[in-house]
C-alpha cells in the first residue's frame, strides 16, 4: 500500500494559489459588500439570553417556550412546502415540454475563463427557455439568459457567450439521467420548496391566463420566492425571486412558466453559432482523437511484443502534422496501470525536442541541419528516466551523440541591490496581454506562477538561446536571493507572479530595465569559460 | 493567533477594510485549497470562497468568535461546498477547467504530465471517500486544523474526528495502492 506519510504529503501539495486577478476581484467584491454594509445602520441584535434575563428558571422555561413555538412554526411550514413540492414534481411527470420566459438580473454561466468579470446585476436580462422531450424519449433544452445561450441537443451541451464570442462544448450530462423534477430549468423554482426550514406564507388566489392560481411566499435566509401554482394541475405558473439587500427585498427574477406549448421551429432547429474561440471538454475534443487512437494501437503492439527494458523509439504510423496538444504524454491502456510506461509524442524537430528537454539552458549547440530533422516518433519511456537520459537515448537511436567543449561565453552576472522586494503577486510582466495575443517581448508567457529570481533568469536565457547555437546571453546568479522551489502557503522564495517572454534582440534592454525596476537586480557583462554541449554524429 | 483574530473580528464589526483584508489574506490560501479539493474544480472553489466571505461580512454583527476563526471559516467552506455539490448535481454541463492552475515551472512535458496525473488520481480517490472522512482529511491536512479544532466546529468528539481521519487515510491508501511511488 502507499505509505500514509506519502499520501498526507500529496494532499498537502494539492494546494495552489488563487489566480492573482481572481483574488483581486474577490477581495474587491468583498470590500464593496463591506462598504455597502457601512451605509446601512446595523441593528443591534440581542441574544435570547439577553432578552430572557439572568434567572436560570425563567431562562429555561422561556427557552422551552420559544423552542416549542419555533418547532411548531417551522414544522408546519416544512410539511406545507414539501407537500407542494411533491405535488408539483408529480404533476411534471405528465408534462412533455416547458416554456419559461421573463427576466433575471443574475447571469451565471457554467463556464468562464480567467479574468472574466461577473455580469452587471443592476441590469435585467431576458429569459427564454424551452425544454422538451422528443418522441424517442430524447431530451432537448434551449436556454437563453441575456448573452448566454445553452443548447443541449441530447448528446452535446453547447454554451455560447455572445458577448465574448465564445463557445463551450461538453458531453451532455442529461443522457440517461433524468432527475426528479424532470426539467432542469425548474431546479431553482423547486428547490425553493423542498429545503428544510423554509418559512411559507399563503398569498391567496388569483386568476392567471384563465387558470385559478394559489400563491405561496417562501423565505429562507436572504432569499424569497413568490410562486403561483395552478390550483387544478399543481403546476407552477409564475415565480418571482427576491434577495434581501440592505434590509430591503429586491426582485432579481421573474419567470412565467407554461406547459406543452408548440415549440417554435427555429428553436427545434437551433444550431449553435460558430465562435471565435471554441473550448471542448477533453473527452470529446476532436484534437485528441487521433492521438487516443494511436495510443490504443501502440498498446495493441505491446501485447505481441516485449516492453523495452529502458526506452523505445517507435516511428509514428500516421502524419498528424504539428500536433501541439500531443505535447502531453499519454498512457497505454491496459499496460500503463501495471508497468508505468508513458508514451511521449515527438512530433517536432529534433532541435525542438532537445531545446525542451536539455539543461542547463543556453549551453547546447546543435548544427542547423541536425536541429532541422523532423521527428514523427513516439518515445516509450518510464517516469524513472531523466530528461538527460531521454535525450541521449533519442540521439543514439538517430545516430548522434553529445560531446563537450569549453569556450569563452558572454555572461551577465546578476547582482541585487538589497531593496525590499514587492509581494510576488504584484510583480507582473512589463507588457500586458489582456486579449491573449501572440507573444511579444515583455508579455507574460505564464500567469499565476510563483517564480524565483533563478526561474526568471533561466527564462531569459531560454528565450535568448532559441537558435541552439550556444552563442546567446547566459546569466550567472550572484543575487543571493533564494531560488528554492516556492512552496505554499507563503511561496517565500517567489519574487514574481508572471514569467515574461524575452525572445529576440529587442527584449534585451527591456529585460534589463524590468529586472532593475522590479527587483533591484543589475547585470555586469563578463566573458567566462563555459562548458558547451555539442550534438554530433556518432563517431 | 486567537487574540489577533478576536481583534480583527472586533475591527470588522466596525467595518474596518483593513481587518477584512487582513483576514482574507491570512486565510485565503488555506480556504481556497480546501474548497478546490472538495469541489475538484477551480471556478466553483473561487465562488465558494467568495460566498463564504460575503456571508461572513453580512453576518458579522451577530458573529461571536468562540473558537478558531480559521476553523469557523473552514467549516463554512465545507458547508458551502456541500451545498454547491448538491446543487451541481442538478445543473447542466460538465465543467471545462479553463483556469490554468499553477503552470509548470519549466518542467519537461513528461514531468508535468506525471504530476498532473498523480494529482488527478488523488482528487478522484478523495472524491470516493465518504463526505465526513474527506472533510476531516482535508481540514486537517490542507488547513492545518487540529483534530480538537475540527471536532469543535463539526460538533463531534475529537475521538470521532480522529477515527474519521484514520479511516479516510486507510481508504486512500487502498484506493491509491500502487499508483503512487512510495
Amino acid at each position: 500500500m502507499t505509505p500514509t506519510k506519502k499520501i498526507e504529503e500529496m494532499i498537502m501539495n494539492l494546494r495552489e494559489p488563487v489566480d492573482v486577478r481572481t483574488r483581486d476581484r474577490i477581495l474587491g467584491n468583498l470590500l464593496n459588500v463591506l462598504r455597502r454594509r457601512k451605509t446601512t445602520p446595523t441593528v443591534s441584535q440581542r441574544t435570547i439570553g439577553g432578552i430572557l434575563g439572568g434567572n436560570p428558571i425563567t431562562r429555561v422555561a422561556a427557552a422551552a417556550l420559544v423552542a416549542m413555538v419555533l418547532f411548531a412554526y417551522l414544522g408546519m411550514s416544512i410539511v406545507y412546502s414539501q407537500s407542494v413540492y411533491a405535488n408539483m414534481v408529480k404533476a411534471l411527470q405528465d408534462v412533455n415540454a416547458v416554456h419559461i420566459s421573463g427576466w433575471t438580473t443574475r447571469i451565471c454561466p457554467t463556464h468562464s475563463v480567467a479574468g472574466d468579470e461577473p455580469y452587471d446585476t443592476s441590469q435585467r436580462y431576458e429569459i427564454e427557455i424551452w425544454e422538451w422531450f422528443i418522441s424517442d424519449g430524447g431530451y432537448r433544452r434551449f436556454d437563453r439568459q441575456g448573452p448566454i445561450t445553452l443548447w443541449d441537443d441530447g448528446e452535446r451541451l453547447h454554451e455560447h457567450h455572445a458577448d465574448k464570442d465564445r463557445l463551450f462544448i461538453s458531453t451532455t450530462s442529461c443522457r440517461a439521467r433524468p432527475y426528479a423534477a424532470k426539467f432542469r430549468s425548474m431546479t431553482e423554482d423547486l428547490d425553493s420548496l423542498k429545503e428544510r426550514g423554509i418559512k411559507t406564507t399563503d398569498m391567496g388566489l388569483r386568476t392567471m391566463d384563465g387558470h385559478q392560481a394559489k400563491g405561496i411566499k417562501t423565505e429562507r435566509g436572504d432569499r424569497r420566492y413568490d410562486i403561483w401554482i395552478d390550483s387544478r394541475t399543481n403546476l407552477l405558473l409564475e415565480n418571482d425571486a427576491y434577495t434581501l439587500m440592505d434590509g430591503q427585498w429586491r426582485q432579481d427574477m421573474h419567470r412565467v412558466i407554461r406547459y406543452d406549448q408548440a415549440i417554435p421551429t427555429d428553436i427545434v432547429a437551433y444550431v449553435p453559432p460558430s465562435a471565435k474561440s471554441v473550448h471542448y471538454s477533453s473527452d470529446i475534443d476532436p484534437r485528441f482523437e487521433q492521438w487516443n487512437q494511436r495510443l490504443r494501437r501502440i498498446a495493441a503492439y505491446y501485447r505481441d511484443h516485449p516492453l523495452p527494458d529502458a526506452m523505445e523509439l517507435l516511428p509514428c504510423d500516421y502524419d498528424g502534422g504539428p500536433l501541439a496538444w500531443c505535447y502531453a504524454p499519454g498512457r497505454l491502456p491496459g499496460i500503463t496501470e501495471k508497468t508505468g510506461q508513458w508514451v511521449m509524442p515527438l512530433r517536432y524537430t529534433l532541435g525542438g525536442f532537445l531545446q525542451t528537454e536539455f539543461k542547463p539552458v543556453g549551453t547546447l549547440r546543435v548544427p542547423a541541419e541536425i536541429a532541422a530533422i523532423q521527428l514523427n516518433h513516439d518515445l516509450i519511456t518510464k517516469n524513472e528516466h531523466s530528461g538527460q537520459a531521454r535525450i541521449e537515448f533519442v540521439l543514439g537511436e538517430l545516430g548522434f551523440e553529445l560531446g563537450e567543449t569549453v569556450e569563452p561565453r558572454k555572461v551577465w552576472v546578476a547582482h541585487y541591490d538589497g531593496r525590499p522586494l514587492k509581494p510576488w503577486r504584484q510583480v507582473k510582466a512589463p507588457v500586458p496581454n489582456p486579449n491573449n495575443e501572440p507573444l511579444r517581448p515583455g508579455m507574460a508567457s505564464s500567469t499565476a506562477c510563483p517564480s524565483t529570481i533563478g526561474d526568471l533568469l533561466n527564462g531569459f536565457v531560454f528565450y535568448q538561446n532559441q537558435s541552439l547555437a550556444a552563442d546567446g546571453i547566459l546569466t550567472i546568479d550572484e543575487t543571493g536571493l533564494s531560488s528554492d522551489s516556492p512552496t505554499s502557503p507563503d511561496y517565500r522564495s517567489a519574487v514574481a507572479g508572471e514569467h515574461p517572454y524575452w525572445g529576440g534582440e529587442e527584449s534585451i534592454e527591456m529585460a534589463r530595465t524590468w529586472f532593475l525596476e522590479q527587483f533591484g537586480v543589475t547585470f555586469t557583462e563578463e566573458t567566462r569559460p563555459m562548458t558547451i554541449h555539442v550534438v554530433r554524429r556518432r563517431q | 493567533m486567537m487574540l489577533e483574530d478576536r481583534y480583527l473580528v472586533w475591527q470588522l464589526k466596525r467595518s474596518s477594510e483593513w481587518a477584512l483584508r487582513r483576514i482574507y489574506n491570512r486565510y485565503e490560501t488555506d480556504l481556497f485549497a480546501l474548497a478546490r479539493s472538495l469541489l475538484g474544480r477551480t471556478g466553483p472553489a473561487e465562488d465558494v470562497l467568495q460566498d463564504v466571505f460575503v456571508k461572513f461580512i453580512e453576518s458579522i454583527d451577530r458573529f461571536e468568535l468562540t473558537g478558531s476563526l480559521k476553523g469557523y471559516l473552514a467549516q463554512c467552506v465545507v458547508n458551502r461546498a456541500r451545498d454547491y455539490l448538491r446543487r451541481d448535481r442538478c445543473r447542466a454541463g460538465e465543467p471545462l477547467e479553463t483556469a490554468q492552475g499553477t503552470p509548470s515551472r519549466q518542467h519537461s512535458p513528461l514531468d508535468a504530465a506525471i504530476v498532473n496525473e498523480r494529482r488527478e488520481r488523488l482528487i478522484a480517490a478523495l472524491a470516493e471517500l465518504p463526505d465526513e472522512q474527506r472533510e476531516v482529511v482535508l481540514l486537517h491536512l490542507q488547513t492545518g486544523l487540529k483534530f480538537r479544532e475540527i471536532a469543535d466546529v463539526q460538533r463531534v468528539s475529537a475521538k470521532t474526528t480522529e477515527s474519521r481521519y484514520r479511516y479516510g487515510i486507510e481508504r486512500l491508501r487502498f484506493l491509491l495502492n500502487g499508483q503512487v511511488e512510495p
